[in-house]
């Protein structure tokens, strides 16, 4: 009477029928969260990258007839040396003896303000014309290399020789000797999350 | 000798009769569990396809305003347009369904042939009334000066 | 002690586990490829606005600043329009070598008839110059002094040129063409004290040049001057995008 041997096989069926269950039940689950939601994330997140980039740099850009705009200007005054951002200042990389050379412009009074008080990584980038038809490109700020998602916003700007350009810089130079048009140069920002 | 036999029998059930009811409510089990897995799928195709008309048709009406704007650009600043061009494609079919979009100056509306639909928030400075059907992918969208108008052309 | 030694269900348990493991994996492979099949293409955002008005804005820099060099006072005025030409040659080269960077052909073109011609056209005193721009429109305001040149060569019907501050408005009138006024800043501030604004009314109906300099409120200097209406035709294509468009450009600001 306390025989257990027919119960055992019952319990075993309903047992290995209870996990396939289980399983199945979870699996349907899964299917419901789709990855679908981090795809819109991917895709709107880019887009906000790029929407926010362009204002900046549609700020930066803005001129009244016979005055550089903004960003004209930093380029303008840039000295050619790249710069690291160190958590509270763009500091000159590669050279720790002159801790005080920092960048200080249009540009990073309005990337405090925006970029870095979001967390967004950034990147700038100039590249121009050399006089042997060739384009170079230095950077002006670097934080290691962009991830996937990454989103490149420019504008080109356009350097006559009575703007003087920057002597320091000289890697920029005249294309034209022959007439006002000194360089054309094309101002990159790469923003992505981290 | 056979009523003994019924008599010191220790299984719970007689073999025949075990075999049945194992099998049978493993069948019943199993395809009840089959039946509901078809019908949560079809919600979620559903959701699915909202969720993907939602996000093609925000980047397609932002392309649209996008041109729309240009356009009011130009001609404030007294300029002509000669012509303006720019090809895209929509996927052939979202989760297995063709569906169409209609556009207008007031609204943006994508709808599939399972019933699932989707409305943008859309509004434009010039003339647009398209339909576009999601088999033909290639489409391009172009602003005809003479017309004042904006199109969309396989 | 049976329950304990009892073996037997234990295979029926493995094939349990072996099959759910099983069924995962395939369950997340095929979720996968459902997600593949539903997600959504080309749904970014595109840059083609930008890219249009960022190179309408340098053309059109470039033009203005080409005249104005040479037309300086340095300058030979009869290689004016061959300077000119080379200029913008030069630029339209390197441009095009520039944009060529992302993958995008450009290539500018300009029409100065209105300027190289034995009689020139000049531009109607309009927002853009041209007979349909906004007739009515306010050139500067917040105005501290200013020496205002018009030369008419040509009016239909009354032109005015309206300087207002927040009390007074004076007017100034121009009825026959051809005529050429200068109206300095002593002439302005008898009548109407600073900071005022500099309006154009009826611009429509009369052409010719301008040219108003000064210094705002801020003691900022300010020009505003037009000589002629050049336009300049912009053609730009990338892989899906075609654009040709033509703008008139005010010249020299």
């Amino acid at each position: 009477m306390f025989d257990e041997k027919g119960q055992m096989h019952t319990l075993e069926g309903v047992a290995a029928a209870t996990i396939m269950l289980l399983v199945i039940v979870y699996a349907i689950d899964a299917t419901s969260m789709t990855p679908l939601t981090s795809s819109t994330a991917n895709v709107h997140v880019e887009t906000e990258l790029q929407v926010l980039g362009q204002d900046i740099l549609g700020a930066l850009d803005y001129t009244e007839p016979g005055y550089n705009s903004n960003l004209k200007n930093d380029v303008l005054i840039w000295n050619g040396k790249e710069y690291i951002w160190n958590g509270t200042k763009y500091m000159e990389r590669g050279n720790a003896a002159y801790p005080q050379n920092n960048l200080s412009n249009n540009l990073t009074n309005y990337l405090n303000s925006t970029l870095v008080m979001q967390g967004i990584a950034h990147s700038v980038e100039l590249t121009y014309l050399t006089t042997n038809g060739t384009l170079f490109t230095q950077k002006m700020i670097y934080n290691g290399n962009p991830s996937d998602n990454a989103v490149i916003v420019s504008r080109k700007i356009v350097l006559h020789n009575s703007d003087n350009p920057n002597k320091n810089n000289g890697l920029l130079i005249d294309i034209d000797p022959s007439s006002d048009l000194y360089n054309i140069v094309d101002f990159k920002l790469i923003l992505w999350r981290m | 000798m056979s009523i003994k036999k019924i008599l010191i029998n220790e299984d719970a059930v007689s073999i025949t009769i075990g075999f049945i009811l194992m099998f049978s409510i493993t069948v019943l089990v199993f395809s009840g569990i089959i039946i509901s897995f078809y019908s949560l799928t079809g919600q979620s195709h559903e959701t699915g396809m909202r969720i993907s008309f939602d996000i093609m048709g925000s980047g397609f009406a932002a392309r649209v305003t996008s041109m729309d704007t240009l356009v009011s650009i130009i001609r404030s600043h007294g300029g002509n347009i000669n012509q303006l061009e720019y090809d895209f494609s929509i996927p052939a079919s979202i989760a297995g369904e063709s569906y169409s979009i209609s556009i207008t100056r007031e609204k943006l509306l994508l709808d599939a042939e399972n019933d699932a639909k989707a409305r943008m928030p859309f509004n434009s400075y010039y003339y647009i009334n398209e339909q576009l059907y999601s088999n033909a992918q290639d489409y391009t969208l172009s602003y005809d000066n003479n017309n004042n108008s904006m199109e969309i052309q396989p | 002690m049976r329950i304990i030694k009892n073996e037997r269900a234990q295979f029926m348990l493995l094939a349990g586990f072996i099959i759910s493991i099983g069924l995962v994996i395939t369950t997340v492979m095929l979720n996968n490829i459902i997600f593949e099949g539903n997600m959504a293409g080309e749904a970014g955002g595109d840059p083609v606005k930008y890219d249009v008005v960022n190179l309408m804005r340098i053309s059109e820099d470039e033009m203005k600043s080409s005249y104005r060099n040479v037309t300086s006072t340095g300058q030979n005025a009869t290689l004016k329009f061959s300077n000119f030409t080379r200029q913008m040659q030069n630029f339209n080269g390197n441009l095009s070598r520039i944009y060529a960077l992302h993958g995008t052909g450009v290539n500018i073109s300009w029409d100065i008839s209105n300027w190289n011609n034995t009689s020139p056209l000049y531009a109607n005193f309009t927002e853009n110059g041209t007979a349909n721009g906004a007739t009515n429109w306010t050139l500067i305001e917040n105005v501290k002094y200013s020496n205002i040149t018009v030369n008419i060569t040509s009016i239909s019907s009354p032109f005015n040129i309206s300087i207002t501050n927040s009390t007074k408005s004076w007017q100034i009138n121009f009825t026959t063409a051809p005529q050429n006024r200068t109206i300095n800043s002593s002439q302005i501030t008898v009548n109407v004290t600073w900071p005022y604004s500099i309006s154009f009314i009826n611009g429509a109906n009369a052409s010719g040049k301008f040219n108003i300099t000064g210094s705002t409120s801020n003691n900022r200097p300010f020009t505003r001057a037009r000589d002629h209406i050049l336009n300049a035709t912009i053609i730009i294509f990338t892989s899906n995008m075609r654009a040709n468009i033509t703008i008139p450009i005010s010249v020299p600001w």
